[in-house]
């Protein structure tokens, strides 16, 4: 590093004056500096991001001309009074949220041990070896990985074939609820598995030490020093499994059955097939809703400093 | 329409409020047999080729490919008539090139692009004389996709139109399409 | 501290937890030689037919030069906007720095359908035309905190004192810039990046509001899907991508010893 500094090496006359001056410049304006790093990012982000977000929300104010389909511009609150009546809508959005939260919950309990054997037993080697594996999964496609667990659980699939080997009787999950549950949690362990290890890997090896010397037991320390280091990353990847569960509505379409709609497929189909937007950006604010109380929780959890 | 005359189900797509409401009775009632109401043409070669169903709604795509793949299928119109679906080509009002789009329209029509389409999406040509190329193609496609069926096939499926409020006969008291999507949603669950 | 029971215990879990991850995958490049074009257990026969179609099919050519392409822009721009981002939030302390956080980690931590449904109906509001830079804005937008994370994270563990003692030498900003900050961080933007290529890469959410009539390979596969014919063809190309990234990924691991999903240390 000390041959990178020598002057011999960087750039001579003129240019590299004019470099310092600018350089100089904005070292004595830290603000023109801080607006020119993150003027760009913000600038981007609210104009389209923040922006496309904001006409959704405006727009379920709106409805749509049925015989025409044109847009009508009209506030009232028509959208939502439908959505709070209709049953089905309570029934959908009660499914998607309830498999959410089963597999944020299935995906932690997996996840936990795999990214302790991870962070604390194995060597480098392994520990190395592991990295790659979580993270291989996602190059193969996510949907051909959805639709090759169709075989494993149809009727004459692989879980079934396996179970009658071995004189079990036929598990009958395909085309489930319980079999959107499987997929989803499959789909989305590596997002749980990997701020998981992080938030362990940065545990100090001398508390676990301490906790020990203070005459802790294993089942001790794991409950009152390594859990709650570890919440943060838990967290942090229920960011990742419950909102990728909220949104999907691919999953439940190739592996559910007859009572599967996520608030994704009504959505979707809002939008596609009966081609009113207003009504489906409704239905929107609900996952929006949700998401946003989980991101304020998880801000209080220190979740976001584990992501 | 056939078992329930006292309904006066005169065609599939105009049902006004009680008419409507006796179908999606008689779906809500089969809903415990249903395993999927499929929305891909591979959910359904897959149920039946995976053993998860016995019976379903096709197009023929699907019956073609799981007989190719040696499942025991056959498909048929059954006496109470079938639904069908007509794929059609529209010319936006607002085509920078007119002449061209029409020309285009001239081209897919032609017998050996509607076999070619045929086989590989798997539907019924329109123009009958695309059959001779079909066998070519693919050897007994073209009776297999109905391609040479008379006049009297055809005329016993009841192609699907936009249900609209207009009833056809002067009457304005049925279900349009947005009532029959939401009966769906709610139908699904 | 752990007992012998406790690490045989979470040996086994370990394994079970790799067979869970990788059977289904294992099952796409079986069927990669499947002889029947429909799909089940047990396979009917082996054949390696659905190669050369599968390669030569100029549809899955497109869509596959479509996502490279989306998915390297989409980086780009994530690097550049996640760079600046994380730089200005480390060095400097101002009212509002937590909400640039926040606002970063939206367009992941929400739903990926209300991110496609937005952006779509606004495009459509400003009259862009649907393609290739539509599917790279949306990509990009959760794109950009994957590689801030990094950044950032990385930039916490940079002593003050190293970029001190460059200025103290006589470096200016930029000569600090080059030797010093960039080298510490360039393991961070690999990962960072190798993550937000591989999001965009397989991204089929946002993508079916954003894509016009254009198809990525993920949508390209979905088609497939759709229809059911040409299954065999899928498997082949995602048994190809996966061959092909192994080597790239396991390397880029090696290099970086990355950590979290979305950082490094």
């Amino acid at each position: 590093m000390a041959a990178g500094l020598d002057p011999a090496q960087g750039l001579s006359g003129p240019r590299r004056g004019a470099r310092r001056r600018f350089g100089g410049a904005l070292w004595r304006r830290p603000w023109l500096k801080g607006l020119s790093l993150l003027g760009p990012p913000s600038v981007a982000f609210i104009a389209v991001y923040i922006a496309a977000l904001a006409a959704l929300f405006v727009s379920s104010f709106w409805s749509v001309n049925a015989f025409t389909g044109v847009t009508v511009h009209t506030w009232s609150l028509n959208n939502f009074r439908e959505l709070w009546h209709g049953a089905t809508y309570h029934t959908v959005a009660l499914r998607t949220i309830s498999i959410a939260a089963a597999v944020t919950v299935t995906d932690a309990i997996i996840a936990f041990p795999f990214a302790y054997f991870m962070a604390r037993l194995a060597g480098p080697r392994t520990r190395a070896l592991l990295f790659v594996l979580v993270l291989l999964p996602l190059w193969a496609s996510y949907l051909a990985r959805v639709y090759a667990w169709r075989l494993i659980l149809d009727h004459d699939g692989i879980l079934n074939w396996s179970l009658q080997k071995v004189g079990l009787p036929a598990a009958n999950i395909a085309y489930t609820n319980t079999a959107v549950w499987i997929v989803f949690s499959y789909i989305w362990l590596p997002f749980m598995i990997l701020p998981v290890y992080a938030a362990l890997e940065r545990i100090p090896h001398s508390y676990i030490e301490a906790s020990r010397d203070l005459g802790a037991k294993g089942g001790r320390t794991l409950r009152s020093v390594i859990i709650p280091l570890a919440l943060p990353g838990v967290v942090a990847g229920s960011i990742f499994t419950f909102s990728l569960t909220l949104g999907d509505y691919i999953t439940p379409i190739l592996v559910g059955g007859s009572s599967s709609q996520f608030i994704g497929n009504v959505v979707y189909d809002t939008v596609n097939q009966s081609s009113n937007l207003p009504f489906a950006a409704a239905y929107a604010t609900v996952p929006l809703a949700v998401m946003g109380a989980y991101l304020l929780i998880a801000r209080r959890l220190g979740a976001f400093e584990a992501l | 329409m056939k078992h329930k005359p006292s309904l006066g189900i005169k065609d599939p797509y105009e049902l006004n409020s009680a008419q409507f409401t006796a179908t999606i009775n008689l779906l809500k009632q089969q809903k415990p047999l249903i395993k999927k109401y499929w929305e891909l043409a591979s959910d359904e070669i897959d149920l039946f080729k995976n053993g998860d169903a016995v019976v379903g709604a096709a197009w023929p795509y699907q019956t073609n490919t799981l007989i190719a793949a040696k499942a025991p299928v056959k498909d048929l119109v059954p006496s109470e008539g079938a639904t069908g679906w007509l794929d059609t080509w529209m010319v936006s009002s607002h085509t920078k090139n007119l002449p061209c789009a029409y020309q285009w329209l001239a081209y897919v029509s032609t017998p050996k692009v509607q076999a070619e389409q045929a086989i590989y999406f798997g539907e019924t040509p329109v123009n009958s004389k695309a059959c001779a190329i079909m066998d070519t193609l693919s050897k007994g496609s073209c009776a297999q996709y109905h391609a040479n069926a008379p006049l009297k096939y055809f005329k016993q499926i009841y192609f699907w139109k936009t249900p609209i409020a207009a009833c056809g006969n002067g009457q304005n008291n049925c279900m349009d399409y947005t009532q029959w999507q939401q009966a769906w949603t709610q139908l699904k669950g | 501290m752990e007992g012998k029971g406790t690490r045989i215990g979470l040996g086994v879990w370990v394994v079970l937890v790799l067979a869970f991850l990788y059977v289904p995958i294992v099952l796409i490049c079986l069927y990669a030689f499947n002889k029947s074009n429909v799909q089940s257990w047990p396979i009917p026969g082996v054949t390696t037919k659905w190669f050369s179609p599968a390669i030569h099919n100029p549809d899955m050519q497109v869509a596959l030069w479509l996502s490279l392409k989306a998915a390297a822009l989409a980086t780009v721009s994530a690097l550049v906007l996640g760079t600046a981002a994380s730089f200005g939030v480390h060095r400097f302390r101002f009212f509002g720095r937590e909400l640039i956080s926040f606002i970063l980690v939206l367009p992941i931590a929400l739903p990926g359908i209300i991110t496609g449904m937005a952006l779509n109906s606004y495009f459509v509001f400003w009259k862009v035309n649907f393609g290739l830079w539509t599917i790279v804005i949306g990509h990009a937008t959760f794109c950009v905190v994957v590689v801030y994370n990094n950044v950032l994270a990385r930039l916490r563990r940079i002593p003050g004192s190293l970029t001190e003692a460059s200025m103290d030498l006589g470096a200016d900003g930029w000569q600090t810039f080059r030797h010093i900050t960039f080298p510490s961080i360039s393991t961070a933007l690999i990962s960072g990046g190798l993550l937000a290529f591989a999001l965009s890469f397989d991204e089929v959410i946002v993508t079916t509001f954003t894509a016009g009539a254009q198809n990525t390979l993920p949508i390209w596969i979905f088609g497939q899907i759709r229809l059911g014919q040409q299954l065999p063809q899928v498997n082949v190309v995602v048994f190809l991508v996966l061959a092909v990234t192994i080597i790239p990924v396991a390397l880029a691991q090696r290099l970086t010893r990355e950590s979290g999903i979305l950082r490094t240390e």
